[in-house]
């Protein structure tokens, strides 16, 4: 059963290439793939963090004002990342540092937190955040370097107008690999 | 009752776990950024040292002035009581506008052309309008300051 939450959460349900959840990001730092690596660590360990949390204290948390609460805790622990970004790994936020601040932003992590995190124990939350996260980061990653690749032989790859283009292909190949009918 | 007792204590578990990070953190940012001020002064001046500049005739002024995100400090050069050319070495504006900011972008055009003629960037009126306040406020230092060199 849990290989199945993994397997779910990262293929089959895949936050950006089936849910279309923080696709932001995702085409806005592919162009370079230390950057794409960069920003998928920072995210996952926001979606890791606040998966935690909010699924041990799922019970505490009363229904009317769990949005708030979940924007709290991501926005803090997206406040933290930064900090820690800034100090550590100072060459690689000045060039992600808009998007590392707009990570409490990204539609996955409320949506992992609103619909598994919120309701499941935390060894299910925690499996999904992982299969979330990973799937995040592969598609990141496959996106990355295929867009890094392409701007070798078509400068219009690096483009905004490129990114498009292309994660419309990626996901048109993915659709049809996996649709049935 | 218990929503107002929930949000508080998340809220306080969070300002907590800030207020360790930050102190944490303090250091090693601070020294990023100094190394980063340096290297914006890239292209105006290589040293703060005020004898060094004299002998090259630049006189170079600090301005600390209030941005969008928080306080900026902006190194105006004067030669020949005309603007070199001015850097921001310090701030805290949105990232998007650091290309603004950079050394090799509307940052460049001071000293190239008479301050009066230098328009803010319509995407970063505050950020852009603030230089030129810093700007204005070091001429006029400048002005009154008596010879240094």
């Amino acid at each position: 059963m849990l290989r199945q939450v993994f397997a779910e959460s990262f293929a089959t349900r895949n936050v950006a290439t089936v849910q279309l959840l923080g696709l932001c990001p995702l085409l806005a730092v592919s162009y370079s793939l230390e950057n794409a690596i960069g920003l998928a660590s920072a995210s996952t360990f926001v979606l890791l963090a606040s998966s935690l949390t909010i699924s041990l204290f799922r019970k505490l948390i009363p229904k009317n004002i769990r949005l708030p609460c979940f924007v709290l805790i991501v926005a803090t622990l997206t406040t933290v990342v930064v900090m820690l970004a800034q100090a550590y790994a100072w060459d690689l936020y000045i060039q992600v540092a808009l998007f590392m601040q707009i990570i409490v932003t990204n539609c996955m992590i409320l949506g992992h937190i609103e619909n598994v995190a919120a309701r499941q124990s935390v060894l299910v939350s925690m499996i999904n955040a992982s299969g979330t996260a990973l799937g995040f980061s592969a598609a990141l990653i496959v996106f990355g370097s295929v867009r890094q690749l392409l701007s070798e032989v078509m400068p219009l790859a690096a483009h905004p107008i490129g990114a498009f283009l292309i994660a419309g292909s990626l996901l048109a190949l993915v659709n049809l690999y996996t649709k049935k009918d | 009752m218990k929503p107002i007792l929930t949000v508080s204590l998340i809220a306080m578990c969070a300002g907590a776990l800030l207020v360790v990070v930050h102190i944490v953190t303090r250091e090693p940012i601070e020294a990023n950024r100094s190394t980063e001020e340096v290297n914006r002064m890239a292209g105006l001046v290589d040293t703060t040292d005020v004898e060094k500049l004299c002998e090259q005739g630049i006189e170079l002024q600090t301005i600390e002035i209030q941005g969008y995100g928080g306080l900026m400090k902006v190194l105006v050069a004067f030669q020949n009581e005309k603007v070199l050319g001015v850097r921001v070495t310090r701030h805290d504006e949105t990232p998007g506008f650091d290309s603004i900011l950079a050394p090799d972008d509307w940052i460049q055009t001071f000293g190239s052309k008479p301050v009066d003629e230098i328009d803010a960037v319509s995407r970063a009126t505050i950020t852009s309008r603030a230089v030129l306040r810093a700007v204005e406020e070091a001429m006029d230092q400048h002005r009154e300051q008596e010879e240094s060199c």
